[in-house]
């Protein structure tokens, strides 16, 4: 019998030990990027944030097939941490790219006689670090809160997410899931407060700075093996695609049916559908809440307040709430995309508050005085001003409802089942057919991520060639 | 004038939402719950409901699901609680009135006759010899926390000996034999059975499953144990708090009509409950029930958690 102390240990050690890992990687990572030419940064940067940009849950199904039949709870751990590194590195490089010392300092280092170990870890790691911290902290979160990719690797871990769905799911034991919920928060409260102690500080994501950083050897190297784990990993699934159970032509096919024996409620492309119902849905709360608080003069603590709150334990309160609410909403496919916006505004807050806050009051006095208001001022004023980053939480929210795994696993039944659920369904359940279709499903899921990345890409190319 | 108007909507609407009849009706059930699309038509022909069936995974989920939603279930009737999960349905009152038997299976050991003719290995004869050496990294059975027939075989376990440490000893001699612990009954039957390309010839099913292994001579591909079986019935019902509580009813006695039960042995593998419905004659032949039956009078709800802490302390889970 796991004790509550040990799943809150094993938890918390497979967070620190993934956000460690993924930083020691990224960071001299980060420098090469910095360093290399633009082209070349842009291009292995767009490679290296695909598997980040990617549910967890869809990770530990293009790992899956790689992992052997029989591992114990420490291999499996060491999984769970590999796969959360394999998503995070390539994050915590952009990161450390986007936040290079400027290049005067640099050189005025380099006159003073200064060495590249010294400019390195006297100058440059300092200034860097408070961004580093912030973003390990949410490295941390993100790894203590992967649900699905634990499920799918896991075999057996038992983690506090995995113990909250036992014990509400199948134990019936709605006061332990409860008590399990207020560790796993209270685990996210612990990573807040470490890094704030030790001084982390909200980094820029998608700035640039022109840096004298040449990056070392090391760090090219690094990245190398990492760009080629993530093209080998990502292309696994292609392959598997067109070559396991009856071919590509069928895999795909198969996605209109139910599976190998039916063993689902709905066919792949239903759950695509009801997948891209909630997308829209929770698009339409979280980005318009974000937007609004967002311009804000203070920050809106109330909404950051789910921030790092597994989608398990928000699945298991309103599965507890559904009997009070409503009965226009309780038991209908509604209380998934709310419950999902709930999480996905503060992360859409995050990147619209810095760009809305950014937009100069002069800028926007002036839009007034010439009678822009509301929907024009979104329109004609600020909302080109801050496209890149709108486009960007866009992108965050749609990828986050559709990947969304925990909260759905706890709210969605039967016939309203999501796209992550029946995945997950297919790859648990015998049969290389529906082994087939699982890889048919994630190869189309990656080049989604793919396509958004580009988008989002393409949209920073268009703007630097505005005046 | 306008407010007329609004008057005289609001008192349509309204009307309209009292007069019309619901005419849904949804049934809950677990995934391997099988209907034709004929019976389906009869149904709604017959009642005039529409029929939607939720499907909310295995036997242990449906259920639990449906006492998480208790207050506002996601159904007006359900299919697919058995004995092993009734007392859980009955102990949260989710059942408006009482829960009908609408089929049965027995749980046992199935044996790949073909992989044993092939053997110098004799075929086993009971549960109780799977300890044996000769059987060693031959049997597949299924976690008893996430599946039902292994619920099952753990309770079978239970009624067979007199205390708890025989139970833990036959379970420990199993381990120690090699016994392959599935997931659920499909990773077992669809992958380990040797059957179906996996490399253990005895595999925990049911009575029911050498019909669907007939080889192409009309020979007995495969057989099943039938002495000290357990039998799980599964059952129907009205759930409490339903939306449509006649037309739950209505649905219930569907199940319990001759049609729908003279289409459980193809359409679920399972024995009506019916004992006047005939069953098809390769079941006579290949797939009889059991000749013995174990566990009848079983507590199962009073002790599934500390079955199950045991069994889950021999496997270390």
């Amino acid at each position: 019998m796991t004790t509550n102390l040990e799943l809150f240990a094993t938890t918390a050690l497979i967070a620190i030990l993934s956000a460690v890992v993924a930083t020691i990687l990224g960071y001299p990572i980060g420098n090469w990027l910095a360093g290399a030419g633009r082209k070349t940064r842009q291009l292995v940067t767009a490679f290296l944030l695909v598997p980040f940009l990617l549910p967890a849950f869809l990770i530990g199904i293009t790992l899956l097939p790689l992992q052997p039949n029989a591992i114990n709870s420490f291999s499996g751990i060491l999984w769970i941490v590999g796969a959360h590194v394999l998503m995070n590195a390539g994050f915590m490089a952009r990161v450390v790219s986007a936040n290079q010392i400027p290049a005067d300092q640099l050189e005025a280092a380099s006159l003073d006689g200064a060495s590249g170990f010294r400019k390195r870890f006297a100058i440059e790691l300092p200034q860097q670090l408070g961004g580093m911290l912030s973003a390990s902290l949410l490295v941390a979160l993100y790894s203590a809160t992967s649900y699905g990719l634990v499920l799918t690797l896991g075999q057996g871990i038992d983690t506090l997410e995995t113990e909250i769905a036992t014990a509400a799911l199948r134990d019936l034991d709605l006061g332990f899931a409860l008590t399990l919920a207020l560790l796993q928060t209270a685990l996210t409260l612990c990573f807040f407060y470490l890094a704030r102690s030790i001084g982390a500080k909200p980094a820029p994501l998608f700035g640039e700075q022109e840096t004298a950083s040449t990056g070392s050897k090391l760090g090219g190297v690094l990245g190398v093996i990492l760009l080629a784990a993530i093209v080998i990993v990502l292309a696994g699934v292609f392959v598997r695609a067109i070559t396991l159970g009856p071919g590509l032509i069928e895999n795909f096919g198969n996605l209109a049916g139910r599976g190998s024996r039916e063993i689902l409620n709905l066919s792949v492309a239903e759950a695509a559908l009801n997948s891209l119902r909630n997308l829209i849905v929770a698009s339409l709360i979280a980005l318009p809440v974000a937007w609004y608080a967002a311009g804000r003069k203070r920050t809106s603590y109330l909404v950051l307040l789910p921030i790092g709150i597994s989608p398990v334990v928000f699945g298991l309160v309103f599965l507890v709430l559904s009997g009070y609410l409503p009965s226009a909403l309780s038991g209908t496919w509604l209380l998934v995309p709310i419950v999902q916006s709930l999480f996905l505004i503060p992360l859409s807050y995050q990147v619209l508050r810095p760009a809305r806050q950014s937009v100069s009051m002069e800028i926007k006095d002036a839009a007034v005085l010439d009678g822009a208001f509301g929907w024009h001022m979104f329109s004609k004023v600020e909302g080109p001003l801050v496209r890149k980053p709108l486009s960007v939480a866009t992108a965050f929210v749609a990828l986050g409802s559709l990947g969304e795994f925990g909260a759905a696993s706890f709210l969605a039944y039967g016939s309203q089942a999501t796209l992550p659920l029946v995945m997950f369904r297919l790859i648990s359940r015998p049969g290389p057919e529906n082994l087939g279709m699982a890889m048919a499903a994630a190869s189309l899921f990656i080049l989604v991520a793919l396509v958004i990345v580009w988008v989002i890409s393409l949209e920073a190319r268009t703007r630097r060639r505005e005046p | 004038m306008k407010k007329l108007a609004i008057l005289a909507i609001s008192a349509l609407a309204l009307t309209g939402c009292s007069a019309q009849d619901i005419t849904l009706v949804r049934i809950a059930a677990h995934d391997s719950f099988g209907i034709s699309e004929e019976l389906v038509n009869e149904f709604e022909t017959e009642t005039g409901y529409e029929l939607e069936i939720i499907r909310l995974g295995d036997t242990g989920a449906l259920t639990n699901q449906l006492v998480l939603t208790t207050n506002a279930p996601v159904a007006d009737a359900f299919f697919g609680i058995d004995n092993t999960f009734a007392g859980v349905a009955t102990d949260n009152n989710i059942v408006d009135g009482e829960m009908q038997a609408i089929d049965y299976s027995d749980v046992c050991f199935n044996y790949d006759l073909d992989w044993f003719s092939e053997s110098t290995i004799a075929a086993p004869t009971s549960w109780r010899e799977l300890g044996a050496s000769d059987y060693e990294s031959l049997v597949v059975a299924t976690n008893p926390n996430f599946s039902s027939p292994g619920l099952a075989f753990l309770a079978t376990t239970h009624a067979g000996f007199d205390s708890s440490a025989e139970v833990t000893a036959y379970w420990q001699s199993l381990k120690d034999n090699d016994v392959k612990i599935a997931g659920g009954w499909e990773d077992a039957y669809f992958t380990d059975f040797t059957r179906y390309g996996g490399d253990r010839p005895i595999v925990l099913s049911y009575t029911s499953s050498p019909s669907a292994e007939v080889n192409e001579d009309g020979t007995a591909g495969s057989a099943s144990l039938r002495k000290e079986c357990f039998r799980q019935t599964e059952y129907a019902g009205v759930l409490a708090n339903a939306d449509n509580t006649p037309g739950a009813k209505a649905l219930v006695d569907f199940l319990l009509g001759d049609s729908f039960q003279a289409s459980v042995p193809e359409g679920m593998y399972v024995y009506p409950s019916n004992e006047a419905i005939e069953v098809p004659e390769a079941w006579a032949k290949f797939a009889q029930p059991a000749d013995t039956l174990l566990g009848e009078g079983l507590e199962i709800n009073a002790n599934r958690d500390q079955w199950l802490t045991e069994w889950s302390d021999v496997f270390d889970n």
